[in-house]
C-alpha cells in the first residue's frame, strides 16, 4: 500500500493556560483533532481566520512542536517514531516559508550565508561549491549574484520572501509549508511569489501546505482545500467542488468575503457577527454557532457535529448542510 | 543611496555623530587610552620619585597639579593611576560580561528549571548590597589589584544576565531561529550564530555603563586603602592622602577628584550615547 507524502492523525495540542498566580489552570485547544492529507505532487491549502490554529499546524507538522495527542506521518511513519538520524533528514524533505518576511532572516548574516546555511548544516556543499550552488539557488528565485554579500534589511518584503525561498529550497526537500507566505506583502507582489512557488512546484516537484487566511490565495494555488475554524476542519474537498457546492455556513461567510471584480453583480454579502470565540472556553455543540446565521438550537448548540464525507471527496462538519445547501 | 555591507556600522556613525555630547564622551574616552598608554613619554617625572626638597608645592609649569606630601608630581601620578583605573575597570566588566552572557544565553535559551535556578541565584547576588560584599571578602583577602578586578567581575554580572536572557527570550521566538531549527541546526550553531549577534547590542551599552561602574567602585576602594596600595597611583588613593592636607593644598584632592568625575561622566555619556543610537533598531 502506498503512503501519502504527509497525513496528521487526530492532531491535537493544548496549551496550558493559566490566568493568574491562583488562577485555575486551563487549557487552550489549539488544534482540537485534525485530520490532513496531503499526496505528492499535490498542494493542499488550509484557510481559517487569524487564530484558528492554522500556524499551530504547521510547527506541529515540522515537529517544531510536540502535539498533545494524535500523530504526523510522513512517508507513512510518525514523527514521534523517528530516530536521530531520521529525523535529521526529515529536515531535509520538509521545509517552510514564513509570514513575516522581516523576522525570518537573521540580520546579521548576508543573503549568501543565509541561503548557504542549509547546505552546510547538512553536508551538502562547501567551499566554492556551496558559493555555485547558493548562486544557482539565487538566480531560480529571481535574485541577482551582486546580491550574494548583502544584508537582509537592503531589500524590500518581495525580495526578503524570495531570499527565504531560497533558503527553504536549498536542502531539496519534497514538501514545503508555506505560512501565510503572501499575506505581508503587497498585493502585486503578492502575485510574483505565488507565480515563483508555482514554477518551482512544477521544477522541482514540490508539494506544498499552503497555509493562508485569503481565500483567494488558497483558491488560486491549491489542488484541495480545507477550511478551520477554532482548532477543527469544518470542510474539506477538492478545490473545485467546495468552492461550487459549499457545504458549510463558515465557508460560505469565508467565500462571501472574496471581493468580486464585478461590483454591479448584486452579491449576497455574509457578515459574521461577533469575534471568533476564545478557543480556551470554545462554545459547546458546534463549534460554529455563535455566529451561524442558520443556527437552529438545540442540535447545533449542544451537539458537535462530526466532520462526515457528504459527497464522494468532500468533508463537512455541519448538521444541516445536506439542507443548507443544496 | 548605495548600500554596502558596511552598512551597520555607517548607520550608526552616522546617527551616533549627531549625539554631541555622546560623541564627547568617546573622544575623552579615546584621550584617556592614549595618556595611560603613552604616561611614560608624557610626563618627564616618575610617579613615585620621592622629592624632600618640593613638598606639597601648588600647581606651576613644571608641576602642572602640583606635587604631594612626599614631592611626587601629583600630574604624572593621576595620568599614571588613570591607567590602573582603566585597567579595573575594563577587566571587571570583561569578566562580569563574560559570565552574565553565559548565565543569559543558557537561561534564555534552554529555560524551564535551568531559568529558574539561575534566575533565583540571580536574585540572591542582587539582595546582597554589592559595595559592602566586596568591602567584606576584600577584607579576608590581601589586598591585590587582582582581587580587585575579580571581584567586581564577579558582583557585577547579575544586570548582563538579566538583559541577555530578555533578548534571548525574545529572538528566540523569531522565525529566523524556528528557520535554522527547522533546517536541523544544532543548539550550538542556534545560539551562536542566530541568537547571540543579535542580543549584543545592550550589553555592549551596560558594559560601558559598567566599565565606569566599575572605575568607581575601585576608586573607592582605593580610598578606604583596601584596593590599589600605595605606592601604587590609583586616582582613590592620591585623593585619601589628599584629605589630611585638604585645609591647604587642595590640588591633592581636587585633580584625581576631577580625573574620577571626568572619566566616569564620559563612560555614561558613551554608553548612553550608544543606547540612543541603537534604539529605534538599526536597519528598521
Amino acid at each position: 500500500m502506498s503512503h501519502s507524502l504527509l497525513e496528521t492523525k487526530a492532531l491535537r495540542k493544548y496549551f496550558p493556560a493559566k490566568s493568574g498566580a491562583f488562577g485555575k489552570s486551563r487549557v487552550l485547544k489549539a488544534v482540537d483533532g485534525v485530520d490532513l492529507r496531503l499526496d505528492a505532487g499535490e498542494t493542499l491549502g488550509l484557510a481559517g481566520e487569524s487564530g484558528c490554529g492554522k500556524s499551530t499546524v504547521a510547527k506541529l507538522i515540522m515537529g517544531l512542536i510536540p502535539p498533545s495527542d494524535g500523530a504526523v506521518h510522513f512517508r507513512g511513519t510518525a514523527l514521534s517514531e523517528l530516530t536521530k538520524e531520521e529525523r535529521f533528514s526529515f529536515r531535509k524533505d520538509v521545509q517552510m516559508i514564513f509570514q513575516d518576511p522581516f523576522s525570518a532572516l537573521n540580520p546579521r548574516m548576508r543573503v549568501g550565508e543565509i541561503i548557504g546555511e542549509p547546505l552546510t548544516i547538512h553536508g551538502i556543499a562547501s567551499g566554492t561549491e556551496r558559493r555555485h550552488r547558493v548562486l544557482q539557488l539565487m538566480a531560480k528565485v529571481g535574485l541577482s549574484e551582486e546580491q550574494f554579500s548583502r544584508y537582509p534589511h537592503e531589500f524590500s518584503g518581495g525580495q526578503r520572501q524570495r531570499i527565504g525561498i531560497a533558503r527553504a529550497l536549498a536542502v531539496a526537500p519534497r514538501l514545503i509549508i508555506a505560512d501565510e507566505p503572501v499575506s505581508a506583502l503587497d498585493l502585486s507582489i503578492q502575485a510574483q511569489i505565488i507565480n515563483l512557488l508555482q514554477e518551482l512546484k512544477e521544477e522541482f516537484s514540490l508539494s506544498f501546505l499552503f497555509i493562508a487566511h485569503d481565500l483567494s490565495v488558497v483558491r488560486h494555488v491549491s489542488d484541495r482545500i480545507a477550511i478551520m475554524y477554532l482548532g477543527k476542519i469544518v470542510e474539506m474537498g477538492a478545490r473545485d467542488v467546495v468552492f461550487s457546492r459549499l457545504l458549510h455556513p463558515y465557508t460560505e461567510a469565508l467565500l462571501s468575503a472574496i471581493p468580486h471584480t464585478k461590483p454591479e453583480t448584486e452579491k449576497k454579502r455574509i457578515i459574521l457577527r461577533g469575534d471568533l470565540p476564545s478557543p480556551l472556553a470554545p462554545p459547546g455543540g458546534c463549534p460554529f454557532h455563535t455566529r451561524c446565521p442558520y443556527v437552529e438550537p438545540p442540535l447545533c448548540t449542544d451537539v458537535p457535529p462530526p466532520l462526515e464525507e457528504k459527497e464522494p471527496g468532500h468533508l463537512a462538519a455541519c448538521h444541516f448542510s445536506h439542507k443548507l445547501f443544496r | 543611496m548605495r548600500l554596502t555591507s558596511t552598512y551597520f556600522y555607517e548607520v550608526f556613525w552616522k546617527r551616533f555623530r549627531r549625539n554631541r555630547f555622546a560623541v564627547a564622551g568617546g573622544v575623552v574616552v579615546l584621550l584617556l587610552f592614549v595618556l595611560s598608554l603613552l604616561a611614560p613619554y608624557i610626563t618627564p617625572f616618575d610617579p613615585d620619585a620621592i622629592d624632600a626638597y618640593n613638598v606639597l608645592l601648588p600647581p606651576s609649569s613644571a608641576h602642572w597639579f602640583g606635587t604631594d606630601e612626599l614631592g611626587r608630581d601629583v600630574f604624572t601620578r593621576v595620568i599614571f593611576g588613570a591607567k590602573i583605573s582603566l585597567k579595573v575597570g575594563f577587566v571587571a566588566v570583561g569578566i562580569a560580561v563574560l559570565i552574565g552572557t553565559v548565565i543569559g544565553l543558557v537561561s534564555g535559551f534552554y529555560g524551564g528549571w535551568i531559568d529558574d535556578v539561575f534566575m533565583r541565584f540571580v536574585d540572591i547576588m542582587l539582595c546582597f548590597p554589592t559595595f559592602f560584599l566586596i568591602l567584606a571578602v576584600i577584607a579576608m583577602l590581601e589586598p591585590s589589584i587582582w582581587y580587585i578586578m575579580i571581584i567586581i567581575g564577579l558582583t557585577g554580572w547579575m544586570g548582563v544576565a538579566r538583559l541577555v536572557r530578555a533578548e534571548v527570550l525574545s529572538i528566540r521566538e523569531l522565525d529566523y531561529v524556528m528557520a535554522a531549527r527547522a533546517l536541523g541546526a544544532s543548539d550550538l550553531r542556534i545560539i551562536f550564530r542566530h541568537i547571540l549577534p543579535n542580543a549584543m547590542s545592550p550589553v555592549l551599552v551596560s558594559a560601558t555603563l559598567g566599565v565606569a561602574g566599575a572605575i568607581l567602585t575601585e576608586s573607592a576602594l582605593s580610598f578606604l586603602g583596601i584596593g590599589v596600595q600605595p605606592p601604587t597611583p590609583s586616582w582613590g588613593n592620591i585623593l585619601t592622602s589628599g584629605k589630611d592636607y585638604i585645609e591647604f593644598a587642595w590640588w591633592l584632592s581636587l585633580f584625581p577628584g576631577l580625573a574620577i568625575l571626568v572619566t566616569v561622566l564620559s563612560y555614561n555619556l558613551l554608553g548612553e550615547g550608544i543606547r540612543d543610537t541603537l534604539d529605534p533598531r538599526l536597519g528598521r
